[in-house]
């Protein structure tokens, strides 16, 4: 999803590695269903795993899916910038 | 100018969640040559114009990141020398026996304060470039130089909270020189470290992070601005994320494009670059000039470059 949107030039979730391996695009899928690629487990315990917390550029989506913008929780500019937001992200390829 | 001691970096080793991905960016995207695979899949490369069996060992894990910097010594008497040296500064060094690394002489290890696993080595199989050292010819077979056309691994930058202590230790122990120095405009803190134990603008840099032992990019470098444009037209054409370039870093002059390997780990192709002596005074840069002293074209700061790191 994180691909998806950057290629709408939207920008409401941090973009990083875009690979699953830092860690700045952290969301929580509060609703909607999605398939998971790889994440770095320094990154995304299997306890945030399980409780939806992951990172956007390893998601999937196969429904539409309403999630809340994390951010990584060490780097303070971006989660000053992450902290209060949330969007919407219709389904789409990933 | 006689340079002995440390010499460059040697290898570098990096983890990766999956193997087979990145053998694909290393070996097929970005050219590197690969020289060897263990029975658990790690995997070796070597730059077309490195000499040495591999710079870069690629293993297998649930996060990636860096596992150890090991920087190549003249000779096996620098590395008892220095040896003797990191322990009188109170530092815990412990031996790895020749062979423990494939194709390696013995080597010593130590934590930097700023985390990461240092090691030091001065012996490894030489498998040549792929021309003689007689009558060598000035470029080697055509399956040599190819994907970005890389010529050899550069430096690294290296994310972690003591830096100071981190570059103490390459200059006083090592005998490296500060090149540049990125300071906060009020505090004077130092942000970033840039040391070079060569003619080179860097051979190793530090960027203050709240966590230690962060991994930020490791470099190659290029024959030519054109290729560094080559190397960004491939990671468009393959979808390879980008992170900032082409353009051209205020610290070092160097001209770079950076990248993401399928694992996040950051890597950098660039060219030129001043040449850097022992009587060359070291350049400071504050953060009222970050824009410039990061990206000198458009003189604007990238968060992910600041905050991105394995």
């Amino acid at each position: 999803m994180l691909r998806e949107m950057v290629a709408r030039g939207i920008f409401c979730i941090p973009v990083g590695c875009r690979s699953g391996g830092c860690g700045v695009c952290r969301i929580r899928v509060n609703t909607g269903t999605y398939e998971l690629g790889r994440m770095s487990r320094a990154e995304i315990s299997p306890e945030d795993e399980a409780a939806g917390v992951l990172l956007a550029c390893q998601v999937r989506p196969t429904s539409d899916l309403e999630v809340t913008v994390l951010g990584k929780p060490f780097t303070a500019t971006a989660t000053a910038v992450a902290a209060t937001k949330s969007c919407t992200h219709q389904g789409e390829e990933p | 100018m006689t340079m002995r001691g440390v010499l460059r970096v040697g290898d570098v080793g990096l983890r990766v969640l999956d193997l087979e991905e990145s053998r694909k960016h290393y070996g097929d995207r970005m050219g590197l040559i690969e020289t060897g695979r263990d029975e658990d899949g790690a995997t070796y490369y070597k730059c077309w114009d490195e000499h040495d069996a591999y710079s870069l060992v690629l293993r297998q894990a649930d996060r990636p990141g860096m596992d150890w910097v090991a920087f190549k010594v003249y000779d096996d008497a620098t590395l008892t020398e220095l040896e003797g040296k990191l322990g009188a500064r109170g530092l815990e060094v412990t031996s790895i026996p020749a062979g423990v690394h494939a194709r390696s002489g013995r080597r010593i290890q130590f934590a930097l304060p700023s985390g990461h696993t240092l090691q030091l080595f001065a012996d490894k199989e030489q498998v040549g470039n792929g021309m003689p050292t007689r009558n060598p010819g000035v470029i080697p077979d055509e399956d040599h130089i190819r994907g970005m056309r890389i010529i050899r691994m550069d430096h690294i930058l290296l994310g972690g909270e003591d830096i100071d202590g981190a570059a103490d230790i390459f200059h006083d122990v090592f005998d490296f020189n500060i090149s540049e120095r990125l300071i906060d405009a009020e505090s004077e803190m130092n942000l970033a470290i840039f040391l070079s134990g060569s003619t080179k603008p860097h051979d190793i840099a530090f960027v203050r992070q709240p966590n230690s032992d962060r991994f930020h990019h490791v470099s190659f470098l290029l024959e030519s601005y054109q290729d560094v444009y080559h190397a960004a037209d491939l990671l468009g054409k393959y979808r390879i994320p980008v992170d900032v370039g082409p353009t051209r870093h205020g610290v070092t002059r160097g001209a770079t494009v950076y990248f993401f390997d399928p694992s996040g780990n950051r890597n950098e192709v660039f060219t030129g670059g001043y040449v850097h002596y022992p009587d060359t005074p070291t350049l400071v840069w504050d953060t009222s000039e970050l824009g410039q002293a990061t990206f000198a074209q458009d003189n604007t700061p990238r968060e992910s470059f600041l905050n991105v790191l394995t």
